[in-house]
């Protein structure tokens, strides 16, 4: 990763807490939420993850020590306190919690996404979690998604631009206790994502 | 007639999108396989109810031809009840009220005879229903909400507009409505596609 804004998010997190709001259109989001996880080798995670997810998780020795939660199986987005009723009662042996908002703002207004993101970071803060949510900014206004940037103690925003026949994607930390950063581009190689040179 | 088909195709693509929208929800939801199941049904019903009406073919009577095509429309709203996504804001119920409000003309003897205008009220209030209900699922960008707000607009105006078609002696009159009509529906039906696409990236 170099020197970029990322590598010193990362260095930012040496000890597992905090939250981090990832902004993304479609799931890259998510392939870096997993990047990040891998980096803390050892502690116990927890994830909500959708049937897709879980197919990708099934064999892959790196998530064989993550606790699953599956949304449409084991929780759903209708009944919202069953994810709080699950955050509550993790242990304070996880360390790391994954989820995605997106299909929750499906089902309901963005105030009352919101309101349970903000029990879930009270949680986390409480037991010293770091919770690491995804949501495909493109259905939120702007008003909306700043609420949740609020909440977050860290942002790191995906971009895509369409140039031709080839998408470029970029990430910027767009929040963070040491501040913000620029782009830099980003792509998905044989699994693992791969930051490069900054975009102009 | 030809504008007719087209403009009829147009709505069911719109049908065939909810369903397949609902359709990747059905595996993030309680009991989302039978709901998904009975949408189906409906959309089969609408379409089935529709096409009867343009060649009715097996010589039904009308009401019955109604009576599948309404419970058909139910049948596609659904899923909206029982997900707990209904939410009636004021620009709904003004939109109704505005829809109501438009038999005055009949009454007072200036606008479409009841036998056209009944039929063609409950249509456009199933359509502004279908349209309508597409936003209370969270997956609009505000371009796309926009659309869809429009397009409502669209087929409120044309609940007036058709009691203008009814007694103009322009021949035009009746296709430029339609031309309304289609205009929403593409509108409608470029939002839900959109919104397809989103969900196909997430699942």
């Amino acid at each position: 990763m170099g020197e970029s804004g990322i590598s010193k998010l990362l260095m930012d997190m040496d000890s597992p807490s905090g939250i981090v709001l990832i902004e993304t259109p479609g799931v890259m989001g998510e392939e870096v939420a997993l990047e990040l996880v891998k980096a803390y080798k050892g502690e116990k995670k927890v994830a909500f993850i959708t049937p897709k997810q879980k197919r990708m998780f099934k064999g892959n020795p790196e998530f064989s020590d993550m606790d699953v939660k599956v949304i449409g199986e084991d929780i759903h987005p209708q009944e919202l306190y069953q994810i709080t009723f699950a955050f509550r009662n993790l242990t304070r042996k996880s360390k790391i919690a994954l989820l995605s908002l997106h299909f929750l703002l499906v089902f309901h207004p963005a105030e009352v996404v919101y309101k349970l993101f903000s029990e879930l970071t009270k949680i986390s803060i409480d037991k010293d979690l770091l919770l690491i949510a995804t949501v495909d900014y493109r259905i939120l206004d702007l008003k909306s998604l700043a609420m949740f940037e609020g909440l977050a103690t860290h942002v790191l925003e995906i971009l895509e631009v369409i140039n031709g026949f080839k998408i470029k994607r970029g990430i910027r930390v767009k929040k963070s206790p040491t501040g913000g950063t620029g782009f830099y581009e980003i792509s998905l190689m044989e699994g693992k994502i791969q930051v490069g040179e900054p975009i102009e | 007639m030809l504008t007719l088909l087209v403009t009829k195709f147009v709505a069911f693509e719109g049908i065939l999108l909810l369903l397949l929208i609902f359709n990747k929800l059905r595996r993030y939801t309680m009991r989302g396989r039978v709901v998904a199941m009975l949408q189906l049904l409906g959309g089969i019903m609408v379409i089935f109810g529709y096409t009867l009406q343009i060649k009715n073919l097996p010589r039904l009577p009308e009401p019955l031809m109604f009576l599948i095509s309404g419970i058909g429309f139910f049948l596609v709203a659904y899923p909206f009840v029982y997900y707990k996504t209904v939410r009636v804001g004021r620009e709904y119920i003004l939109q109704l009220s505005i829809l109501f409000a438009s038999p005055v003309l009949t009454l007072l003897g200036r606008g479409a005879p009841f036998s056209m205008m009944i039929p063609g009220l409950l249509l456009i209030m199933a359509m502004l229903f279908a349209v309508r209900a597409s936003l209370w699922l969270n997956l609009h960008t505000p371009f796309t909400r926009a659309l869809v707000r429009t397009a409502s607009w669209i087929i409120v105006a044309s609940s007036w507009m058709m009691h203008l078609a009814a007694r103009t002696t322009n021949p035009w009159l009746p296709y430029y409505l339609l031309l309304l009509y289609f205009t929403a529906l593409i509108f409608w039906v470029y939002s839900l596609s959109k919104m397809y696409d989103y969900l196909g990236r997430w699942t």
